[in-house]
């Protein structure tokens, strides 16, 4: 037996979608990605992308990160990159989130797996070409372009979830 | 794939065509394909086309092409994808999905037999205004479009049922019509006592001669004589009678209607508005009239380390089958439409290096004067003892991807009537995600209405559950575009 990545149901192995969630098994290649924070701006009206919805994260100060898997919660100022991995002295890695502890490694998450931004523009989260990639709601993200985060939504690095919430 | 396309039906052209024509031909008929629909990769119709075309248009392939015709000619052209090549072993049970394609292999419409039509029209006090109004008025265009070689026979029932034409040829048009005005409507839905009389003017003429169905109309639900309803459609299916039954609004039973249908291999639809009654008989009525091979079957003799979870026919109409038994009734051959259907299978492989899966079928070719003809094609599938990543073709990729939405619907109101609201809802929220993501913008809509509705209220309406039920059935014709024509 196989596991949806989505909804983490039971699948018979040669099943081509997750008859729970609908989910595509196929991997990356049928994968539907989520829109590219700059398509998403080009498609609406600047002024109110920026000015309205934006507002909460641009006036953000701190951040917190709640992992189901190991009940940990770890609160963070807003800086201009939080770094999400684990960490490998060796190789001179050292994330400001280290998901080492909270079943980062069975959970595929790479040493250098997304950076959160912090800048004008708001909060953004960027997933690094991780090896078992991002997901933002459910969404795999595309490798190096920046989507905006919004306090409460639900990021996914490999199989570890963690959620997040910006005050 | 097997290589038994007829390349020159394909073409239309004839078999002894001069290259420029296979050009000409294979020009106009890829330019009659929407440019999105132009990937042989996705589109059967189109895959064929470019298959033909690169086949027919090198002398050394065409010439070896003839040979094996010559070798083996063939009246249907079977055409099987898989979703794997290989199982583990030790896996345990796998799913193996399986799209055939059974189409005509002549391009030329063949004089095919005559109909024996008959109509069988709910008139209870519900039916009274649009609806009947609209059912006379298609009526009376269906009764146009026959020929005089045709029969047609006309019931109408309520609380009883009411023989307004007899069994007749077509060729007093006025006489007909002048009847179907002297229907009026009243009374309750007594669908098994309009199905028998229709049944029994069906049978006052040689089933062998002609091609034989039932259409039902109705707008309500039946009480009591559902099952009996069923059993007598079984039996007429056994005398080659064939049933497509159309519900109007919202308030009938589609489980009951799709059983009533399931024996003939024929398919039932949701009519939403009156206005599409007349399109709907139109087109059931042409598809008739486009029969080629009838009284298909698939024949169950899979091994033993094989069972069906799931079979729907995706072309001409989807419709859910019952994969039962050792014959599979799966419908018609049009000339014009293939006939598509796709199998979720399980396979439990056994402590062998291969399983081979013979996929055989049953049909009559009236215009042929083939009967109960069997053909099929051998499957191979060799177990690796580890699992290899899967590569489907994209057409199946496709077609179960629609099957999944489907289903997601079905389990979202079978989990709705267990009394799980809050599953329920939840499965209908995801629904609502994939359709929209697969760019289905009108069912999504749908189906966000119905998750609202669930969410706040914790019910349903019988409208949106039909809507979304026909709707995610029809994605199959949409998207897969198995219409050769279209």
């Amino acid at each position: 037996m196989i596991r949806c990545s989505e909804c983490n149901a039971l699948i018979i192995p040669g099943a081509l979608y997750c008859n729970e969630c609908g989910a595509s098994l196929l991997g990356n290649g049928e994968m539907r990605e989520a829109q590219p924070f700059v398509e998403k701006e080009a498609e609406m009206d600047r002024p109110r992308l920026v000015g309205q919805e934006m507002n909460p994260t641009v006036e953000a100060e701190q951040i917190t990160f709640f992992i189901p898997f190991s009940g940990r919660r770890i609160r963070l100022p807003l800086q201009p990159q939080i770094r999400i991995g684990r960490t490998d002295p060796s190789a001179g890695h050292e994330p400001e989130l280290d998901l080492t502890d909270d079943g980062g490694v069975g959970g595929g998450v790479s040493r250098c797996h997304a950076d959160i931004q912090f800048s004008g523009e708001g909060v953004v989260i960027i997933d690094r070409d991780s090896t078992n990639g991002t997901y933002l709601n459910g969404y795999r993200l595309p490798p190096e372009l920046p989507y905006p985060l919004h306090s409460g939504d639900e990021i996914r690095l490999g199989e570890l979830l963690v959620h997040v919430f910006i005050e | 794939m097997n290589e038994s396309a007829n390349y020159y039906a394909v073409l239309g052209v004839a078999p002894d065509a001069s290259q420029e024509e296979i050009e000409r031909a294979a020009r106009r008929l890829g330019e009659q394909f929407p440019p999105a629909a132009r990937d042989p990769l996705v589109n059967v119709a189109y895959h064929q086309l470019a298959r033909a075309y690169s086949v027919l248009s090198d002398p050394e392939q065409r010439a070896a092409y003839d040979a094996e015709r010559k070798r083996q000619p063939s009246v249907l052209d079977l055409q099987v994808y898989t979703s794997r090549s290989t199982l583990a072993a030790g896996e345990g049970a796998q799913l193996l999905y399986v799209l055939a394609t059974l189409a005509a292999s002549e391009r030329e419409q063949e004089a095919s037999r005559p109909l024996n039509l008959c109509l069988v029209f709910d008139t209870s006090t519900s039916m009274a205004g649009e609806r009947l109004e609209r059912i006379k008025a298609a009526a009376r265009r269906v009764i146009e479009k026959l020929s005089t070689r045709d029969v047609i026979s006309i019931v109408t029932f309520s609380d009883r049922a009411t023989v307004v034409v007899p069994s007749c040829r077509v060729n007093n048009h006025a006489l007909l019509v002048a009847r179907l005005n002297t229907i009026t409507a009243s009374g309750g839905t007594e669908i098994l006592s309009g199905l028998e009389a229709g049944v029994n003017e069906l049978s006052k003429v040689d089933p062998e001669q002609y091609i034989n169905h039932l259409i039902l109309m109705t707008d309500g639900h039946t009480y009591g004589d559902e099952q009996e309803s069923i059993a007598l459609m079984q039996h007429a299916a056994d005398e080659r009678v064939t049933m497509s039954a159309f519900g109007i609004g919202a308030d009938w039973n589609d489980a009951f209607l799709d059983r009533l249908v399931t024996p003939s291999g024929g398919h039932s639809a949701y009519i939403e508005a009156p206005a599409e009654i007349v399109t709907y008989l139109q087109d059931q009525v042409q598809a008739l009239g486009a029969t080629y091979a009838e009284n298909v079957h698939f024949i169950w003799n899979l091994p033993v380390e094989v069972s069906c979870k799931y079979l729907i026919r995706l072309s001409p109409f989807a419709q859910p089958l019952r994969c039962q038994g050792a014959f599979i009734p799966l419908g018609t051959v049009e000339t014009t439409a293939p006939l598509a259907v796709l199998f979720e299978l399980a396979v439990d492989p056994p402590r062998a290096r291969e399983v081979e899966l013979f996929l055989e079928f049953e049909a009559t070719i009236p215009s042929r004067g083939l009967i109960n003809k069997r053909f099929g094609e051998r499957v191979t599938l060799s177990v690796v003892p580890e699992r290899e990543p899967l590569v489907p073709p994209p057409l199946i990729v496709r077609a179960v991807e629609m099957l999944t939405l489907y289903r997601l619907n079905e389990k979202a109101w079978a989990e709705f009537e267990a009394g799980d609201v809050k599953q329920a809802t939840r499965r209908m929220g995801r629904l609502t995600q994939r359709l929209v993501d697969a760019g289905h913008t009108e069912l999504a809509e749908h189906a966000l209405q119905e998750t609202q509705r669930l969410e706040r209220q914790g019910t349903s309406t019988m409208e949106g559950r039909k809507r979304l039920k026909y709707g995610t059935r029809s994605l199959f014709t949409q998207t897969l575009k198995l219409d050769t024509d279209d």
